[in-house]
């Protein structure tokens, strides 16, 4: 589940994960091309300011006119003007492109995941993908704007102004520069570690964040139980292992940085000592040393922003790998090109020799299963619980791809059958209700039909229950449909499903949580498209199913018997035994 | 109606300095004063070593240079090393004492929100997206941690830097100081003019951040409904939507700071060329010397940089108000209002003596005013007692589950547990009293026996596998190859639903509490499997006070007596007998079944 880039990553393959991203580039190639422009023209002004001064002392040290010292001061100043015109430029250009890049990959991270199927989903929790589409893709977006913008900048000025402070004296750039290669180390050095532990800060947040979150959506099932104080004190901790994790980063980075201040400060020193003395023995003006003293400040900070450079790449690295795993996934493709029309006669549906086993489970769900269901015919599914209706269920609408050459719709492979167009012809009532926070009529009208939702819902029996709501169907209902009872939750997915208007129904234990009288409404509305409609009803209440023109008796993942309902009591097999026990039952509750 | 007026909130004016907000936050600076006074001596330290730099310059230019001193030179150079050093030292520890403080106020902070937020009236998360509270505890509060660490002491540090320089400068000669502080005034008008602007799109920033994540949170929960109804294009479109506010908001900013930057410099400039102009009259005069006037223009370049800097930390300063608003709006949602002062303690015999009755006393109740769920209801369940209660969809069974928990508070009317009232229990107490299998079935990314036990230590592990055995699921567990141990996914997704029902039974069950609540407990269950749980059940029930909801009369059969609810009124009430002969609804049910099979 947690990736396997864990701490290992070198260059080279940090360098790889950001293939990724050259797509993004090619986009807005010319934005970057007049970007980088502006960056080496901003660093080749600044440059030119402390020549100014140094013509500037070196006159004054003589003497100087009224006049020059005056054309002194305005080259300061129009050095200044255009500089800062370019350096508009540069802000402006890149770190807009960086946000425009970061627009554009979290659109295309989200198109990605609503194509990814969902194993994916089983593998990642939520909070997990959520610290993807948020905190790495930022990291990716510094490592575009301000990193690029910064070590094109730190290039710039640290070769033309070595260039500039050989023009002065070799021997002393040679000499100040010294603690240069020191630096290196130290930044690789310190930089392996940041990354390091900045990845298992980022992985060890991601887990709180999940916990937090279950304990949230969890919040009355745990205050029904008590459980707050034990989960506080859980929390806390968690937060306190995540500031010893924390610490490691914290001493490395407090270290760093008044490292490379004082590395670039023992340049200033070779300065002062070296410099000076050339001052006295003549070799170079004071003019000249204090441009070069200028310079070496200037070199001081490329040196120290090298390594926090170094560090937004490595951080964007690790985040680009973190979102590779969701764009580099095998998507499905979801479009309906209509290959597969909603055919005018409901489809038969057969199942061959079915075998299925969920990714990384260790036992078949289903084991070779075949049956053939008449097109417009009623199903029934029963069997005990985990014998793996819902699992069929799944497999017809192929939310898990089922192997090929194994389930048939109109004597189409169903994995052959563009998954847009196979989603029109067959939709499922899920057996746990999740609806949207937003109105009911939104909710129904996922489905796609948006006109006369009334109708659907009377079918669904919600009728009375909207009239009892103030607004109706313009009804917000909380997350997950929190505000509703389950049976009116269970409904609008049932209405949702009739909106869709596909010619194969499952509805997967959908009148489970519904009372016998709405549930037998519901059932005479459900059996008035039959004929129109292929429809399997997957129940634990054989009452529901009993008039089905076929009723097919799961057990253990195998398809156990198969009839309608007088052949299978004649059988006096699993599913007589099953309806027998139910009718006593009845008989029981009668008395 | 209910999310959207909540992202409101979200938009609430961020002020770059409230004095009431810090003064609530105070409080949580408090424990860790020591380090932060020390870290605050270091950067003081540190500000003074900065300053030490152009000084030292002008001393050699003018004093050994100029006299062509070489050994002064060296000596010189050996005090450089020595700041150099000492800054290092300086830097060091005032990073580690500042990060580390600030990781620990993020700790109590956060453990105050998180006991704060589950603490909430049920009815907060009934219009709280979870993200959003998500959002509250996680970027929010890192938002706070960067005033502590970088804002408010660091600012400390600038304004030293930024009044040492100005000593210095007076002090090297005041003539040209006060001619470079001409430039000030233009400094403040452009901070004042950008502050203004980027405050506008900070407060756009944070909420279109908090509603991206509330969004995300939803559809990828959802992310099979949306594929299942070829909702990806809408989808997409309405995140797209979401992502170009963001993008939008940011864009603003990039562009204020794109020209605020270049001013500042500008100005930085100016003064240069200021000073050189009239400084280098000055040295011609003779009132100056060379050194002095490069060590004046040092110190005006970094005189720019803590306005530039200071400039920075509004950024911190606004998000972290902006953040630190709406966690105060978090932790004063009033907690659980119960009368404190009414609490008693739980004598010994509610638990042990007898299991305790359950009495409604004309209660009536209403989410939302415009629509009463109960009304006047009011019924009885002795001690030891059974009662199903049974009505139609969205009748308000449920609904009377959650007050008898005190997840709600009635409007009107008394709920009486033991003979007292509800809101006499202290929350511990009462949470001792119930066990529950609630009709949303919730489990955890855990093992199966921490989502039995939910981490309780009084639940045994044997008592979890007990438990697990006599909802039936004991065997589905053992088939694993790590048993109890195995991680479920998030919410139980790789389990069927009948089996995440049986879970949450094998729960209720393990923790034995007195008072068992069961709503829609067999559902998604099989009627044989149903049927061997409540043989199993029966036995256990004989000490137990009971409320049974279930829409399969099977289901309540065993009942001592039934409730029939309807549109939230009780209609119908006692053994079944009684209401079979009453020939009303419960009979009407019952005929209904009856057909059926
Ligand atoms: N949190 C809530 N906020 C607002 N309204 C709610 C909330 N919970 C339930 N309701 C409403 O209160 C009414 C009663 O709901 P309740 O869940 O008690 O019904 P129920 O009898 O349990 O139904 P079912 O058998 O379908 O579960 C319903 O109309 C429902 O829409
Ligand atoms: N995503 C998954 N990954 C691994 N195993 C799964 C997954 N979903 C279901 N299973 C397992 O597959 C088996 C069949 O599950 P399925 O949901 O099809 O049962 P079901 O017949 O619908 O049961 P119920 O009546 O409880 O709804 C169960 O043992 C279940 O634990
Ligand atoms: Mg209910």
């Amino acid at each position: 589940m947690k990736n396997a880039s864990s701490s290992k990553t070198n260059v080279l393959t940090s360098v790889r994960s950001f293939k990724r991203l050259i797509p993004y580039f090619i986009r807005h190639k010319s934005g970057l091309i007049w970007g980088a422009l502006s960056v080496l023209a901003t660093a080749g002004m600044s440059l030119c300011g402390p020549q100014v001064l140094r013509f500037a002392i070196d006159d004054l040290k003589v003497s100087i006119t009224h006049h020059k010292l005056l054309l002194y001061a305005s080259l300061i100043l129009g050095v200044a003007l255009v500089e800062g015109v370019l350096r508009y430029f540069m802000r402006r250009i890149l770190i807009g492109i960086s946000r425009d890049i970061e627009f554009d990959l979290r659109n295309d991270l989200f198109s990605k995941l609503l194509r990814l199927p969902r194993p994916f989903y089983d593998a990642y929790p939520t909070g997990d993908i959520m610290n993807r589409c948020s905190s790495d893709v930022n990291s990716v977006r510094m490592l575009l704007g301000p990193g690029i913008m910064y070590s094109i900048n730190t290039l710039a000025i640290f070769s033309i102004g070595i260039v500039m402070m050989f023009r002065i004296d070799v021997r002393l750039t040679v000499l100040s520069l010294i603690p240069l290669p020191l630096s290196t180390i130290v930044v690789y050095f310190f930089s392996r570690r940041i990354y390091s532990s900045y990845h298992r800060v980022q992985e060890y947040f991601s887990d709180v964040t999940t916990y937090l979150q279950e304990n949230f959506s969890g919040v009355r099932l745990l205050r029904a139980y008590g459980c707050f104080p034990s989960r506080r004190s859980r929390f806390a901790c968690m937060m306190d292992s995540y500031i010893t994790i924390n610490r490691r980063l914290i001493a490395t980075w407090g270290l760093f940085y008044p490292m490379m201040g004082m590395l670039g400060g023992l340049g200033g020193l070779v300065v002062l000592l070296y410099g000076g003395s050339l001052v006295i023995s003549g070799r170079i003006t004071l003019g000249a040393f204090v441009a070069f003293s200028i310079y070496l400040a200037m070199l001081a900070w490329p040196m120290m922003s090298a390594g926090w450079v170094l560090n937004l790449f490595q951080r964007g690295a690790a985040s680009q790998e973190r979102l590779n795993v969701i764009l580099d996934g095998r998507g499905v493709d979801t479009s309906s090109p209509g290959v597969v029309a909603v055919p005018s006669h409901p489809p038969g549906i057969e199942f061959r020799n079915l075998t299925f086993r969920y990714p990384g489970a260790d036992s078949d769900a289903l084991r070779s299963v075949s049956f053939h269901v008449p097109g417009g015919s009623i199903v029934g599914i029963v069997g005990r619980v985990g014998c793996g209706k819902s699992t069929l269920a799944s497999i017809l609408s192929r939310i898990y791809d089922p192997p090929a050459g194994s389930v048939f719709i109109d004597g189409r492979d169903i994995t052959a059958i563009p998954l847009g167009d196979l989603r029109r012809l067959v939709t499922v009532v899920p057996q746990e209700s999740f609806l949207f926070s937003e109105t009911i009529a939104e909710n129904i009208g996922m489905g796609g039909r948006t006109k006369d939702l009334m109708t659907l819902a009377s079918i669904a029996g919600l009728d009375s229950d909207l009239r009892t709501f103030p607004q109706g169907l313009e009804t917000l209902v909380g997350e997950r449909g929190i505000t509703l009872s389950g049976g009116q939750k269970q409904r609008v997915t049932i209405a949702r499903a009739l909106a869709r208007g596909a010619s194969v129904i499952i509805f997967d234990d959908s009148l489970s949580s519904v009372d016998v009288e709405t549930e037998n409404e519901i059932l005479r509305g459900i059996q008035e498209h039959a004929g129109t409609h292929t429809l399997l009803i997957i129940s634990h209440r054989i009452s529901s199913i009993k008039t089905a023109d076929l009723i097919a008796v799961f057990q253990d993942g195998e398809l156990h018997e198969i009839g309608n309902h007088s052949d299978l009591i004649d059988r006096n097999g699993l599913y007589a035994s099953l309806f027998h026990r139910e009718e006593i039952e009845e008989e029981l509750a009668r008395l | 109606m209910y999310l959207s007026e909540g992202s409101l909130e979200d938009e609430i004016k961020g002020k770059i300095y409230d004095h009431r907000l810090m003064k609530r936050l105070l409080p949580f600076l408090k424990p860790y004063r020591r380090p932060l006074y020390m870290a605050l001596a270091l950067i003081l330290v540190g500000a003074a070593l900065e300053l030490a730099f152009p000084y030292i310059t002008k001393i050699a230019i003018d004093g050994y240079i100029a006299k062509r001193d070489q050994r002064g030179l060296l000596f010189l150079s050996g005090i450089l090393f020595i700041v150099l050093l000492l800054q290092l030292v300086c830097g060091y520890f005032e990073t580690w004492l500042l990060q580390m403080s600030g990781q620990k106020i993020m700790r109590d902070l956060r453990n105050r929100l998180f006991a704060h937020v589950q603490a909430l009236d049920v009815s907060y998360y009934d219009h709280t997206a979870v993200g959003k509270i998500m959002t509250r505890l996680t970027s929010d509060v890192d938002a706070l941690n960067e005033l502590f660490t970088s804002g408010l002491i660091s600012i400390a540090g600038d304004l030293c830097t930024f009044f040492g320089i100005i000593i210095m400068l007076l002090y090297l000669n005041w003539r040209l100081a006060l001619v470079t502080f001409t430039v000030v005034p233009l400094i403040f008008v452009a901070t004042e003019i950008f502050r203004h602007r980027v405050r506008l799109s900070y407060r756009k920033i944070r909420a279109a951040v908090s509603r991206m994540n509330t969004f995300l949170q939803e559809y990828l929960t959802g992310m099979s409904v949306v594929q299942l109804f070829g909702q990806e294009q809408p989808s997409f479109e309405k995140f797209e939507g979401i992502n170009r506010q963001h993008l939008n908001a940011f864009q603003e900013t990039v562009f204020y700071y794109s020209v605020f930057y270049p001013a500042i410099e500008l100005v930085a400039a100016l003064a240069a060329a200021l000073i050189l102009f009239s400084g280098g009259h000055s040295v011609i005069g003779g009132t100056l010397t060379l050194g002095a006037l490069v060590a004046f223009l040092q110190y005006s370049r970094r005189f720019f940089s803590p306005i530039s800097d200071m400039s920075e930390r509004f950024n911190i300063f606004q998000a972290a108000m902006a953040a630190a608003e709406r966690i105060f709006v978090v932790l004063d949602e009033p907690e659980e209002q119960r009368n404190s002062a009414g609490v008693l303690p739980l004598s010994a015999d509610v638990i042990t003596i007898a299991p305790p009755s359950i009495e409604f006393q004309n209660v009536t109740f209403f989410y939302d005013p415009a629509k009463v769920v109960l009304q006047d209801v009011s019924f009885r369940i002795g001690s030891r007692e059974r009662v199903a209660l049974i009505g139609a969809t969205g009748a308000g069974k449920s609904t009377i589950i959650n007050l008898l928990l005190r997840l709600y508070r009635p409007q009107s009317g008394r709920i009486l547990l033991g003979g007292r009232d509800l809101e006499t229990y202290a929350e511990a107490d009462l949470r001792r009293l119930m066990g529950l299998v609630s009709q949303d079935i919730f489990l955890f990314s855990d093992s199966f026996s921490e989502n039995v036990s939910l981490g309780d230590p009084e639940v045994t592990l044997q008592q979890v596998e007990e438990s697990c055995r006599r909802a039936f699921i004991h065997d589905f567990i053992a088939g694993f190859p790590d048993g109890y141990t195995h991680r479920l996914a998030e919410r139980g997704a790789d389990l069927s639903q009948g089996q995440r029902q049986l879970i949450s039974i094998a729960r209720a069950l393990a923790f034995g509490r007195p008072v068992l609540i069961l709503d829609e407990a067999t559902s998604s269950v099989d009627t044989q499997t149903e049927r061997l749980i409540q043989k199993g059940l029966e036995t256990l029930l004989l000490n137990r006070t009971a409320l049974v909801v279930a829409h399969r009369l099977s289901t309540v059969e065993s009942a001592d007596r039934i409730i029939v609810l309807h549109k939230g009124r009780i209609r119908e009430e006692g053994t079944q007998d009684q209401l079979l002969s009453m020939k009303g609804l419960y009979y009407r049910f019952h005929m209904l079944q009856a057909a059926n099979s």
